[in-house]
C-alpha cells in the first residue's frame, strides 16, 4: 500500500479546498489502483483486508467530494457502497473503472451515464469517448456541442424528493436546447457554499424554501468565508432573510453564477426586498418549464459573445471589396504565385474576418453603437466594472490614455517609481508634475516589492502641509507588481481618501485580470474594492462614523506623520 | 467622497486574448460628468483608426470564457503553482540550488499584519493564504514563483537564456540578478509542472555533477560567484530628486519631467560624462549637480535609474558601476552618461 501517497492525509478532504480538483482526481485513481489489486489478492489474506480497509477510507472520502458534484450521483454513490458492503470487488472494480475513465474523458457532459446497469450500447460510446480523447490528447471542447453545466438546488429534500427534482428536470430537455444540464442537491446553507467553491460545473442555482444552515460535515475550508456569521442568529432568521444572504455570499465568492429564488411564502413581500443578486424569484417549485427556460436564457447571456458573433457572420457573407485592404477576403494571397503558404499556414477564415468595414453588422471601435459596444458592456460586467474599453494596441496605450483623459499640465501624480515604462512616457506626454514614490527594496534579490501605505499618506501630508494638496490629482500604482506583490487596494483607497477626498485612482493591473475570477484574489482588484468602498460610503452608519473620526482627525498636528 | 477609480488590463497576459489585446475598467462616480469627453478625446488621440478586428473578436472570447469557467481555470492554475512549490519546497536536492522565496521574504514583517510568514504548512497545507490575503498591506501571489538561484552560481539572465532556453525549451521573462520568476498561468497544466520540476532536478544534478569533479582552483571560482550572487549585491538606490530647475516648490518633491525631457532635444544644452574613467565623479566632487538628459533603465531590473531632470546620486552612481548587464537603455558605454550642461540649467524654460 502506498499509505504515504499525497492523498493519504488524515485531514477533511475538503481542509485542501486549494488543491481539491487534484485531489478528487488522484483519489479516483488511487481507488481504482487499489481495486485492481484486491481483485488478484486471496479474498480473507491480510493484504486484501489492507486493501478493504485502504478502499472505505477513499469511497468515504470520494462521497464527501461527490456529494458536490452531479456526477457520479447520490445514486451511483449508493450503488457503490452496496457493491462494496457485498463484497462483490470485481464488479466494484468494473464500475469504478468505467466512472473513471467517464469522469476523464467528461463522457458526463454529453450524454448520461448510468452505472448501475451494464448497457452495451452506453459502454460503447463511452469507450469511444475515451478513444477520442487518447487522440487528442485532452477532452473534447464543447465548441460545437452543447455546452453542459451544472444546476445548484438548495433545498432540505429527502433522497426521494431529490431523485424526483432531478428526474423534472431531466424531462424538460430537449435536443435544440442550447445548453445541457444536470442538477447537484446540497441541503444546507453551508453545503451550498461549499458546493459552488469545489464544483465548477456550478453555472446556477436556485435557492428554495427552508435549508438548515449547518452542514453534516465539519470543513474548515470555509472558516475564512462564514467568519462572523452567527449560527444561532440563522436559524431563527426568517426564510427570506436566509435566503437573501446565501445568495449574497455565493456572489461574493461567484458571481459569475445565475441565481434565481423559488419562495413558497410571500412572492410580493419577497420580491419589494433587497434581492439584487437573484436573477428571478419563481412562486412554488412547480412551474419546471419556466425555470427551465430562464436559466437556459441566463446562461446564454453570458455565454453570447456579440462582437465575435458578429465577424463571424460577416466572413460568411460575399462582399466585393472597393475599398482599402487588398488581404481582406484573401483575395490578395489566395490567387498569389508566391504567397499561397500565408493561407496554408493560418486558414482562410481570418481573411474572410479581416476588413476595414465599419458596416455589414459590424461597428467602430472609436465609436461602438452595435456589438463592439455590447461586448464593452459585457466585459464590464465580467469585471465588475462600471465601464470598460477595449484597447488594440496593448496596456502601454490603455495607461497613456487613462493618464491623458485626468491630467492636465501641471497637475500633481504620486508614482510608483519602478513602475512600467510606459507610465513615465504617459507623464512626459501629459506634462504631469511627478512625484516618485519609492517602492521597499529586496537588496537581497535586486528586487523591488511595493509603495508602502505610509510612504504614500507621508507624500499626502507633506503636499497638504504645503498647501498644495489641490494639485494633486492622481495616485498611480502597480497591483499586482511583475513578482506578484499585490496591495491591499481597499485599505490604500480608503485611507489617501481620508486625507484627500477627491483623489483619482490609477492601478495598472497589467498582471492582474485573472485575479477577478478568484474568491481570494478578487478583493483585491481595483473594481472590487472601488464598489466596496463606494457601498461603504453610502450607507449612512459610516458616514456617520466617518464624520466623527474627521473631527478627531483634523484636531490632529497634520506635522505629525503618525496620523 | 467619490470613489473614482480606474484599472489597465493586460487581458493577454493571464486570460485568453490575442497579443496587445487590453482593457480599461472604470469605477468613477464622476466619470458620465466630468470625465466621459476627454476621455474619448484621449482614447481618440491613441487608438489607431484600423484597430484590429481578431484582437477585439478575441478580447471577447477572453471574456466570456472568464464568465464560463474563469473560475475553474484560475482555481486550476493556483493548485498547479502550490503543488510545484511544495515540490520545490520539500525536495532535498532541488532545496540545495533552488530557494523559492516565500511571503516572508517578498513581504517584509512590517507589512503583514497576520504574521503569515508562509501560506504551506506541511502538515495541515494551504490554509494561511486566504487569512494573510484578507489583512495584510502586501501579500504575495503564490502562482507567480520566484526562484533564488545564487547558490548555482549562474545569474538570472545566463540561467533563463543559456540553461532554461538552449536546453530544455523552457520559457520565462523575467530574472533579476540572482532570481527567476516561473508564472503560471490558466493554461499551465499538471504535465507542464511535471515537466519543469524534471529540468529543475536534471539542473541541480549537473550543477551537483559540476563540483564533484572540479579542481580546486575550479571550486573557488565557483565559490565566488555564488557569493557574489548571494551576498555581494549593489543596494538598490531611491530615487534621489529633481533637479530645482525643474521643481516647483522646494517643500514637494513634484518634478516637470516633460520640460526636462525636451530640453534634452537641442543638442547644446546636453553633454556626455564618463563615470567609468572618474570625469563625471570629478564633476560631482566640484559641487556640480550632475542632472540625468534621458530615462537610463537597464535590463534587469528593467526600472528607471534615472528620469529626464534627476540628479545623479552617489548611490545611483555605485548601482550602475556594480551592474553586470549588458543592456541598459539610455545608455551609451563608449560615450557615458547624457546630462544637462550646467548653462542648460541656469534658465531652463528656454528649453
Amino acid at each position: 500500500m502506498q499509505e504515504s501517497s499525497p492523498t493519504e492525509t488524515p485531514y477533511t478532504a475538503l481542509g485542501f479546498y486549494h488543491k481539491i480538483s487534484q485531489l478528487r482526481a488522484d483519489t479516483w485513481n488511487a481507488l481504482k489502483r487499489d481495486l485492481g489489486q484486491l481483485v488478484r489478492q486471496e479474498a480473507g489474506s491480510p493484504r486484501a483486508r489492507t486493501l478493504v480497509k485502504a478502499i472505505d477510507v477513499k469511497l468515504t472520502r470520494l462521497e464527501i467530494i461527490e456529494d458536490y458534484h452531479a456526477f457520479p450521483s447520490k445514486e451511483d454513490f449508493r450503488h457503490l457502497w452496496s457493491l462494496f458492503d457485498r463484497e462483490e470487488y470485481s464488479l466494484l472494480e468494473k464500475v469504478v473503472k468505467r466512472l473513471v475513465r467517464a469522469l476523464i474523458s467528461e463522457s458526463y457532459r454529453r450524454r448520461h451515464v448510468d452505472l448501475s446497469e451494464t448497457d452495451g450500447d452506453a459502454e460503447d460510446l463511452e469507450t469511444l469517448d475515451a478513444l477520442n480523447q487518447l487522440r487528442r490528447g485532452h477532452p473534447a471542447s464543447n465548441s460545437s456541442a452543447q455546452p453542459y453545466f451544472e444546476l445548484l438546488i438548495v433545498d432540505n429534500l429527502s433522497a426521494q424528493e431529490e431523485e424526483v427534482v432531478r428526474e423534472a428536470f431531466h424531462n424538460m430537455r430537449r435536443p435544440e436546447d442550447r445548453f445541457v444540464y444536470d442538477v447537484v442537491t446540497v441541503r444546507s446553507f453551508e453545503d451550498a457554499l461549499i458546493a459552488v467553491l469545489v464544483n465548477p460545473n456550478i453555472q446556477a442555482c436556485l435557492i428554495r424554501y427552508e435549508f438548515p444552515y449547518k452542514s453534516k460535515y465539519n470543513l474548515s475550508a470555509l472558516r475564512n468565508y462564514l467568519e462572523g456569521l452567527s449560527e444561532q442568529e440563522l436559524e431563527n432568521q426568517s426564510e427570506a432573510e436566509r435566503s437573501i444572504l446565501l445568495s449574497s455570499m455565493i456572489h461574493e465568492l461567484r458571481p459569475e453564477i445565475d441565481q434565481f429564488l423559488v419562495t413558497s411564502g410571500d412572492v410580493e413581500a419577497t420580491a419589494s426586498r433587497d434581492i439584487r443578486h437573484f436573477n428571478r424569484i419563481f412562486y412554488r417549485e412547480t412551474d419546471y418549464i419556466e425555470q427551465h427556460h430562464t436559466i437556459l436564457r441566463a446562461i446564454d447571456n453570458r455565454y453570447r459573445t456579440p462582437f465575435f458573433d458578429a465577424l463571424r457572420e460577416y466572413s460568411k457573407k460575399p462582399t466585393g471589396v472597393f475599398h482599402a485592404m487588398p488581404i481582406s477576403r484573401g483575395k490578395s494571397v489566395t490567387r498569389s504565385h508566391w504567397a499561397g503558404h500565408m493561407i496554408d499556414f493560418y486558414g482562410i477564415n481570418i481573411f474572410l474576418a479581416e476588413t476595414s468595414a465599419t458596416s455589414g453588422g459590424l461597428d467602430s471601435l472609436l465609436q461602438p453603437y452595435g456589438p463592439i459596444k455590447k461586448a464593452q458592456e459585457y466585459a464590464a460586467r465580467a469585471f465588475g466594472a462600471r465601464q470598460s474599453f477595449f484597447v488594440t494596441n496593448g496596456t502601454s496605450t490603455a495607461n497613456k490614455i487613462v493618464v491623458q483623459a485626468l491630467v492636465k499640465p501641471r497637475d500633481i501624480v504620486l508614482i510608483d517609481r519602478d513602475c512600467h515604462k510606459s507610465h513615465h512616457y504617459g507623464m512626459v506626454l501629459a506634462g504631469a508634475h511627478v512625484s516618485y514614490l519609492d517602492s521597499y527594496p529586496l537588496h537581497d534579490y535586486s528586487m523591488y516589492g511595493a509603495v508602502p501605505l505610509h510612504e504614500i499618506k507621508k507624500t499626502l501630508l507633506a503636499y497638504k502641509r504645503a498647501g498644495e494638496l489641490d494639485k494633486v490629482k492622481m495616485l498611480l500604482l502597480t497591483n499586482c507588481t511583475f513578482d506578484g506583490v499585490v496591495y491591499n487596494v481597499r485599505r490604500v483607497m480608503e485611507e489617501c481618501l481620508a486625507i484627500k477626498p477627491d483623489l483619482v485612482f490609477l492601478w495598472d493591473e497589467a498582471w492582474f485580470a485573472f485575479a477577478g475570477f478568484n474568491p481570494t484574489y478578487r478583493p483585491r482588484t481595483a473594481m472590487h474594492a472601488a464598489r466596496t468602498l463606494c457601498e461603504r460610503y453610502r450607507s449612512e452608519a459610516y458616514r456617520e462614523e466617518y464624520a466623527a473620526w474627521k473631527a478627531e482627525f483634523d484636531q490632529l498636528d497634520p506635522d505629525d506623520d503618525a496620523t | 467622497m467619490r470613489i473614482r477609480t480606474y484599472a489597465t488590463h493586460s487581458t493577454h497576459k493571464t486570460l485568453t486574448s490575442l497579443r496587445q489585446g487590453s482593457m480599461i475598467h472604470v469605477w468613477d462616480q464622476d466619470f458620465r460628468q466630468k470625465v466621459e469627453a476627454p476621455f474619448h478625446e484621449a482614447y481618440m488621440t491613441h487608438t489607431s483608426t484600423s484597430p484590429n478586428y481578431q484582437i477585439i473578436a478575441s478580447l471577447d472570447v477572453g471574456r466570456m470564457q472568464a464568465e464560463m469557467e474563469g473560475f475553474e481555470l484560475v482555481h486550476a492554475q493556483v493548485e498547479a503553482a502550490l503543488s510545484l512549490r511544495e515540490q520545490l519546497y520539500t525536495h532535498p536536492l532541488l532545496q540545495k540550488y533552488f530557494r523559492v522565496l516565500i511571503n516572508k521574504d517578498m513581504v517584509p514583517l512590517e507589512y503583514r499584519q497576520s504574521g503569515v510568514d508562509t501560506f504551506y504548512d506541511p502538515v495541515t497545507g494551504w490554509n494561511k493564504m486566504e487569512e494573510a490575503w484578507a489583512n495584510d498591506e502586501f501579500v504575495v501571489d503564490p502562482s507567480r514563483i520566484t526562484i533564488a538561484i545564487g547558490a548555482t552560481g549562474i545569474d538570472g539572465d545566463t540561467f533563463k537564456n543559456e540553461y532554461l532556453m538552449n536546453k530544455y525549451g523552457i520559457q520565462i521573462n523575467k530574472t533579476s540578478r540572482n532570481t527567476v520568476l516561473f508564472m503560471t498561468n490558466i493554461g499551465t497544466t499538471r504535465g507542464s509542472i511535471a515537466y519543469l520540476l524534471d529540468v529543475l532536478i536534471k539542473l541541480a544534478k549537473e550543477f551537483e555533477a559540476r563540483w564533484e569533479e572540479s579542481s580546486r582552483p575550479e571550486r573557488k571560482i565557483i565559490e565566488h560567484r555564488v557569493r557574489s550572487l548571494t551576498e555581494e549585491l549593489p543596494p538598490l538606490p531611491d530615487f534621489s530628486r529633481f533637479h530645482d530647475a525643474f521643481r516647483q516648490c522646494p517643500d514637494t518633491p513634484q518634478g516637470d519631467i516633460r520640460r526636462a525631457y525636451f530640453l534634452s532635444y537641442d543638442e547644446e544644452n546636453t553633454e556626455y560624462l564618463r563615470f567609468d574613467n572618474g570625469a563625471l565623479q570629478a564633476a560631482m566632487r566640484d559641487g556640480r549637480d550632475v542632472v540625468s538628459a534621458s530615462f537610463v533603465i537597464p535590463y534587469p531590473p528593467g526600472f528607471p535609474v534615472l528620469v529626464p531632470g534627476q540628479v545623479v546620486s552617489e548611490e545611483i552612481l555605485a548601482f550602475l558601476q556594480a551592474l553586470d548587464v549588458t543592456e541598459i537603455h539610455g545608455y551609451r558605454p563608449e560615450l557615458g552618461l547624457l546630462v544637462f550642461t550646467e548653462e542648460a540649467l541656469v534658465d531652463p524654460a528656454a528649453g
